[in-house]
């Protein structure tokens, strides 16, 4: 919990006192709601979604009473917190120390790390024992759709098969150098060869001594900078490169929003859909705001009238706020949050906040 | 001469070990074959080779998940790829595009729920069974300890399959839970081959502590410190798991990690995969770990916290040795552990609250078409176990009938009732087991070999020169000062990533 200390502060810094704690905890969960999407770019937080998945209410509880006993926090509200001037010194020192990761990028690559890094990592086993002419080994992904697409990716490519271990080494060993020596050696560590199996994360933290929370962030600093570097200059890396090619796309949809997605092309209702697939109400209009969030072509306008739209647009503006319940209270709580959701989402996106966003 | 002849070509063995050969000759003759052979025997070849042999395809039930996927990851690393898991967590698409490709199979292995699928038996009737393979077969036995509600319904499957040869396979079951497989699968004219349940190359002992923790993890670090590896270590509990790895690791022991179901995929099959490969010599585990799990050479078993019952510690004492070689099972006894393990019996089964909470979800959404399990087990806070417990018994009053909720319209008072009856006397029977193994280990008087097979009416015959603690065992013969595990240097990641890719 280390620096998760250091990444709280520096978000309660950023909130302002504007949000609750919870704010950030659904922040690093990668929560896809409407509020949390937004907050991401509101507070310039876009970085730090989804980044921590395994993180649990408790350990949030925890930090924050540690911050408050150490005087590092000033509560200003129910579950709100400033930073006080001895806790941005302390963030300060501790950035000095261990910088927060430049390349990390949560928002945009949440979705396609995990699939980028288990392509990788089998490729590399596969590779790696296919060189000495191994053929029978226990793959180390067990994902069925990783496997797929590796033995895809290595059978459709056999006339460049005995090539592309130099391939991939020379691309990995170039785009490495773009990163610190810790963390080329912490992603090394955790691949596998014949020679041994990769170590976890928890095995590479204490082997490098530094806490497991940072060495994750440290990984996935190293795998978000190689997809910048990666899908810039795709003719220096064309082997990372074909590891993305389907994957950037749609990817940005949970599983479950894209099957909603599909069946509201179908023309079935948001009732209908949740009988369908025996799912409530609010777990489709949270699929709906995702996609409206996400998919720009996507129009609101079958769930919000355009008049609708217009009052709640003008009352964002007057009130210069984000915050649902202030906007619904104004408007004497005539709309449902849903509405108010979709109209802000279709917002953020026409402002183009999210310049990568398909 | 022609299965020998299979067993060198796809399995790269030469000979088998007691019993294999018996029972597949017996189905390779179309007979049913209920089988028991002890854990680590290599009951898996039993249905494998004949598999490959006969023509049309073979069934295998296997309970778990982990246990079916590491079979065909297995089987497929050999080169044996006509092989297929199907079970729920398969999307759709996946699950078509597997039926589709089915007759190209030899080998399918399923979840006992997804046999349940419409669907899957269509196909499956169209196509030739050359085997009914139920395997881990005492999990159909209420009187076994591994009881799946979802075993029982095997014998409608396979008489609608057209009653294929069936092989009933088990490493522990009691005459009494022999009987009720018999009996359940509707076996009449079988073969039967039940081996002993006896591993005479593990030795077995049981260390008293006493109630402090403390005195424990003192014999724990000892014995860690002295015995040859590789080995296990069973706790209780995740959180233990985890507290044990790092105590022993502040006392200078390497080469060691935890292991349990908390931890994601990817991290539990690195650390199995490196144990495996000897790049770590001691694993620090909930029993999650080692099903399925092919490691001929584990030295020693300790169990830091005993299991429930007798089957399992046989099932988890039965990873060490495979290789036949001497090894050794110690298990640190403490009369202050009873009550945290008295309280682990009742957590395995739905509480009052539980129950309340899965029928409220239900009469919530009683319009839907099927149930969303997933939403439920989120919703109540129900394991996957629990769940399938309480459906089953609502499927048998009819509440849910191919997965979707009928309200009842004379109320559920009866219903809850007779579902806590049923909890009630699983939970006793449990009790009575974990009283009679707590029985066994502070017996400390009578051969601990001869009483374990006096429970499966065996009697011992040949008692090995390394038998159990009462008998006297000298553990000095099982200690080390070698390392066995691969030391891997590590110099820089530039040279780290050529030997990878052999640069
Ligand atoms: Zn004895």
């Amino acid at each position: 919990m280390n620096y998760l200390i250091v990444i709280l502060s520096y978000m309660i810094k950023q909130f302002n006192g504007n949000r609750t704690i919870y704010g950030a905890y659904h922040i690093l969960k990668g929560k896809k709601s409407a509020q949390t999407m937004q907050d991401c770019h509101l507070f310039n937080l876009a970085k730090f979604f989804g980044v921590y998945k395994e993180l649990e209410r408790d350990t949030v509880t925890q930090v924050i009473k540690a911050l408050g006993d150490q005087g590092l926090i000033f509560q200003c509200g129910e579950q709100r917190f400033t930073l006080t001037k001895k806790g941005e010194d302390f963030l300060c020192r501790k950035v000095n120390i261990n910088p927060l990761p430049r390349y990390l990028n949560g928002f945009i690559y949440k979705d396609v790390t995990e699939l980028f890094w288990k392509r990788l990592v089998l490729t590399t086993q596969c590779l790696s024992f296919l060189k000495i002419n191994k053929k029978n080994f226990l793959p180390i992904i067990k994902d069925r759709n990783t496997q797929t697409w590796v033995k895809k990716y290595l059978t459709s490519s056999t006339a460049k098969l005995d090539k592309l271990p130099q391939d991939l080494y020379r691309e990995l060993d170039m785009v490495l150098k773009h990163f610190s020596t810790k963390e080329a050696t912490l992603f090394v560590l955790r691949l596998s060869g014949t020679h041994r199996i990769g170590l976890t994360n928890e095995q590479v933290s204490s082997k490098l001594g530094i806490s497991p929370f940072y060495s994750h962030l440290l990984y996935l600093n190293v795998v978000h900078g190689m997809l910048h570097l990666v899908s810039n200059k795709k003719d220096d890396y064309p082997v990372l490169h074909s590891f993305l090619n389907d994957a950037m796309n749609n990817s940005l949809l949970t599983e479950t929003a894209k099957r909603t997605f599909h069946l509201l092309k179908q023309g079935v209702s948001i009732d209908e859909i949740g009988k369908m697939r025996g799912l409530k109400r609010s777990t489709v209009e949270d699929h709906v705001v995702e996609i409206a969030m996400t998919v720009k072509s996507f129009s609101i306008d079958p769930f919000v009238s355009i008049e609708e739209q217009l009052t709640i647009n003008s009352v964002i503006d007057e009130l210069k706020t984000k915050r649902l319940k202030e906007i619904k209270e104004k408007l004497n709580n005539n709309v449902s949050y849903f509405t108010i959701r979709l109209t802000l989402a279709k917002k953020e996106i026409h402002n183009g906040s999210k310049e990568n966003l398909v | 001469m022609e299965v020998k002849k299979i067993l060198y070509e796809k399995f790269k063995l030469t000979s088998f070990r007691p019993g294999q050969e018996e029972v597949i000759n017996d189905l390779l003759g179309n007979g049913d074959v209920l089988a028991m052979l002890p854990t680590g025997s290599g009951k898996s070849l039993c249905y494998q080779l004949p598999a490959f042999m006969l023509n049309g395809l073979t069934i295998v039930v296997s309970p778990l998940l982990s246990l079916m996927e590491d079979q065909v990851q297995h089987l497929k690393s050999q080169g044996m790829k006509e092989v297929v898991a199907l079970n729920s967590f398969l999307s759709n698409e996946e699950r078509e595009f597997a039926l589709k490709e089915l007759h190209k199979q030899k080998i399918i292995y399923v979840s006992p729920e997804i046999l349940q699928s419409k669907s899957l038996r269509k196909r499956l009737k169209q196509m030739t069974i050359a085997l009914f393979v139920v395997d881990e077969a005492h999990c159909i036995s209420q009187w076994g300890h591994e009881f799946r509600t979802d075993y029982l319904k095997l014998n409608e499957v396979r008489n609608e399959l057209g009653n294929p040869t069936c092989l009933a396979i088990t490493a522990t079951a009691t005459k009494e839970v022999q009987q009720d497989i018999i009996n359940k699968l509707n076996l009449v004219r079988f073969k039967t081959h039940i081996f002993s349940v006896d591993r005479p190359n593990i030795g077995i002992v049981v260390k008293e502590c006493g109630p402090l923790v403390s005195e424990k993890i003192t014999q724990l670090v000892y014995l860690v410190k002295n015995l040859q590896g590789p080995g296990i270590i069973y706790a209780s509990s995740r959180k233990w798991t985890e507290d044990l790895a790092s105590i022993l690791n502040k006392e200078g022991v390497n080469g060691i990690s935890y292991y349990h179901g908390g931890m994601n995929n990817d991290d539990r099959l690195l650390i199995q995969q490196q144990f495996i490969n000897n790049e770590l010599q001691l694993i620090c585990c909930t029993s999650a770990f080692g099903m399925g799990i092919n490691k001929p050479n584990i030295r020693y078993v300790i169990h830091f916290h005993s299991p429930l019952q007798l089957e399992s510690y046989l099932q988890e004492i039965g990873r060490a040795g495979r290789d036949r070689r001497g090894s050794i099972a110690i298990t640190l006894h403490s009369e202050g552990d009873i009550p945290l393990q008295m309280n682990l019996l009742t957590h395995e089964f739905p509480n009052n609250e539980q129950i309340n909470a899965v029928l409220e979800f239900l009469q919530c959404n009683k319009g839907f078409r099927r149930i969303n399990e997933s939403e439920l087990l989120k919703q109540t806070g129900m394991t996957d176990v629990m769940w399938r417990f309480i459906r089953f018994h609502l499927e048998e009053h009819g509440v849910i009938v191919n997965r979707k909720y009928h309200q009842r319209a004379d109320g559920y008072d009866h219903l809850i009732k007779s579902l806590e009856d049923k909890i009630t006397d699983r939970i006793n029977d449990k009790q009575r087991k974990f009283r009679r193994f707590q029985q066994w280990l502070s017996d400390h008087t009578q051969c601990r070999r001869a009483t374990i097979l006096a429970q499966f009416d065996e009697s011992l015959i040949d008692k090995p020169e390394n038998c159990c603690d009462v008998c006297g065992i000298d553990l000095n013969q099982y200690f080390t000062t070698e390392s066995t595990i691969k030391n891997f240097e590590f110099q820089s990641w530039q040279n780290e990533l050529k030997k990878i890719f052999h640069q």
